[in-house]
């Protein structure tokens, strides 16, 4: 008998401390949302671990991720930044934003029929953007995948990249993106052709965490003992 | 009324055609560059797709992968030629994903360890600790049967190693599947026209096949223009001087033993090997007319 309770409690231990993990992930996708300008409740960021243990798991007690899927809308200041200048061909250009769709993948290992289910889901629904939180690596196969279902952005996380925020961590300076039009007024004040600029790839960390596309530009604000602040500008790649 | 240097109008006219053609030689260039990257971005794609199609092989849940349905067998021989073995890799790992065989013929599910060490021990034949073999698990969950793993082994070692895209247009053999090859043997075996089928078989090119080929591959180089020389190596004319008559004795190796490790008459670490004289005499005066680059030693 002893043994069996033994047994019995070591799988709840593991339940729990996956549960643990899965909790905070799902806190730092939701931070990460909100920091691109998603519309977010303060609550939704700040769940509780008994709030999420009680909306997430299965009877057992084990986290349950088909249950963990969500999906947010911009707020109109991302609309706006994320929308082109107007010019003469295009006098109205659409914001290149919309709903984006968070799911957490049940499956252990992702390949191209796991990928491509997803990117069907994204696209049926209409959404713009779709972030597949997966257990382990996705399969090399999977990945070139997304590149083909343009114009439906996808992006893919491991649960383990996003335990701990890493904007958060102080090594870690502010990252902002620019708009179109402070992209074009940063060009004019520095007389500088953006191909000048110093650069940041998209998959960079923090760029992955902000979704940057090719072309963006972020600033960079860091602290400095002489100036207070100091602002760099990296044109994403 | 001077001249003045500047207003030399015939100057714009020369270099408006030089520089339109250095811009159209430029726009070649990128062309050319454009279209090798579409290319290998095409092949990539149908690669993509193969793979995807392959997933769903065999098309019949109950096909035995010994005795495939025939019109898969050509659907994986054609989809598997622009494949690298790096690419059939990730797609048997795509197939164990799927829970199938890692071998595109089989319809099986693959094996599954009950257990998540990383590593298994297989008994094998002989006694002691050099029977036992440990294999990783992920790598003994790939196949079905050990059957299966050589099929599928059996069609990897015959891909090419060079990207699809960098082939150019030589096409590569056709692909052979395990069952093929031993169904050929068998029938070879039993078949009273051995002979029919051995020249059939028969891998070695003909001369104007290895033209036709050698021709391809100077194209592909980019140095078409290059007369291709029928196998592609320099025609070397090697003629012995074999006339040595009286005047032009060299002196006789005086003794054998230097020859055996390399003594003082080896040039470099060469010994140059001396017929013996008895061979000279015999062939002295059939061609006298070669002897003009030889120094007379004395």
């Amino acid at each position: 008998m002893d043994n069996q309770d033994a047994e019995r409690a070591k799988i709840a231990a593991d339940a729990d401390r996956e549960l643990t993990r899965l909790w905070r992930a799902w806190r730092t996708v939701h931070q990460m949302c909100q920091d691109r300008g998603y519309e977010i409740g303060e609550e939704e960021v700040k769940i509780s671990l008994d709030d999420f243990r009680k909306n997430y798991t299965d009877p057992s007690g084990a986290p349950d991720r088909k249950k963990m899927t969500t999906s947010f809308r911009p707020t109109d200041a991302m609309l706006a930044k994320y929308t082109a200048i107007p010019t003469k061909v295009e006098p109205d250009p659409q914001p290149q934003i919309g709903t984006i769709w968070i799911e957490f993948s049940s499956d252990a290992s992702i390949g191209i029929k796991q990928m491509r289910a997803f990117a069907q889901h994204v696209n049926q629904h209409n959404f713009h953007t779709g972030i597949l939180v997966t257990q382990a690596s996705i399969t090399p196969a999977a990945l070139k995948i997304i590149p083909v279902v343009l114009p439906s952005i996808i992006e893919t996380f491991q649960e383990q990249d996003l335990l701990v925020n890493i904007t958060h961590h102080e090594l870690v300076p502010t990252h902002e993106l620019l708009s179109a039009e402070q992209k074009v007024e940063l060009l004019k004040r520095y007389r500088l052709k953006e191909s000048q600029l110093p650069r940041i790839q998209v998959g960079d960390p923090v760029a992955k965490y902000l979704g940057l596309r090719k072309g963006q530009v972020v600033k960079i604000i860091r602290r400095s003992e002489t100036a207070g602040r100091y602002a760099s500008y990296r044109w994403a790649i | 009324m001077p001249h003045s240097i500047l207003k030399n109008f015939s100057i714009p006219n020369t270099s408006a055609s030089p520089a339109r053609s250095r811009e159209d030689r430029n726009k070649e260039t990128a062309l050319h560059h454009a279209q090798i990257l579409q290319q290998r971005k095409d092949v990539e794609a149908l690669i993509l797709a193969s793979t995807e199609a392959l997933l769903e092989l065999p098309s019949s849940p109950t096909a035995n992968p010994a005795q495939p349905h025939p019109q898969d067998i050509s659907l994986v021989k054609n989809s598997l030629k622009p494949f690298q073995p790096s690419d059939y890799d990730l797609l048997i790992e795509e197939r164990n994903i799927n829970k199938l065989c890692g071998y595109v013929l089989c319809p099986n599910s693959n094996r599954h360890e009950d257990t998540k060490a990383k590593y298994r021990i297989l008994h094998g034949k002989g006694r002691g600790s050099d029977s036992l073999r440990f294999v990783e698990r992920q790598i003994l969950e790939r196949w079905c049967s050990d059957d299966c793993g050589k099929r599928a082994l059996y069609i990897k070692v015959q891909l090419n190693e060079e990207p699809a895209w960098s082939r150019g247009g030589l096409s590569g053999g056709e692909i052979l599947l395990l069952d093929d090859e031993r169904n050929i043997q068998k029938q070879l075996e039993d078949d009273s026209t051995l002979i029919e089928k051995l020249s059939s078989l028969d891998m070695s090119l003909e001369e104007d096949e290895v033209v036709a080929r050698m021709k391809a591959l100077a194209i592909e180089r980019g140095d078409e223009k290059a007369p291709s020389r029928s196998f592609g190596l320099a025609e070397v004319d090697v003629r012995e001087n074999e006339n040595l008559n009286g005047k032009a004795s060299a002196p006789e190796p005086s003794a054998k033993e230097g020859n055996a490790n390399g003594g003082f008459d080896s040039i470099e670490g060469y010994t140059p090997k001396f017929s013996s004289k008895k061979m000279r005499d015999s062939e002295a005066g059939n061609d006298e007319d070669e002897d003009e680059d030889m120094m007379p030693t004395i």
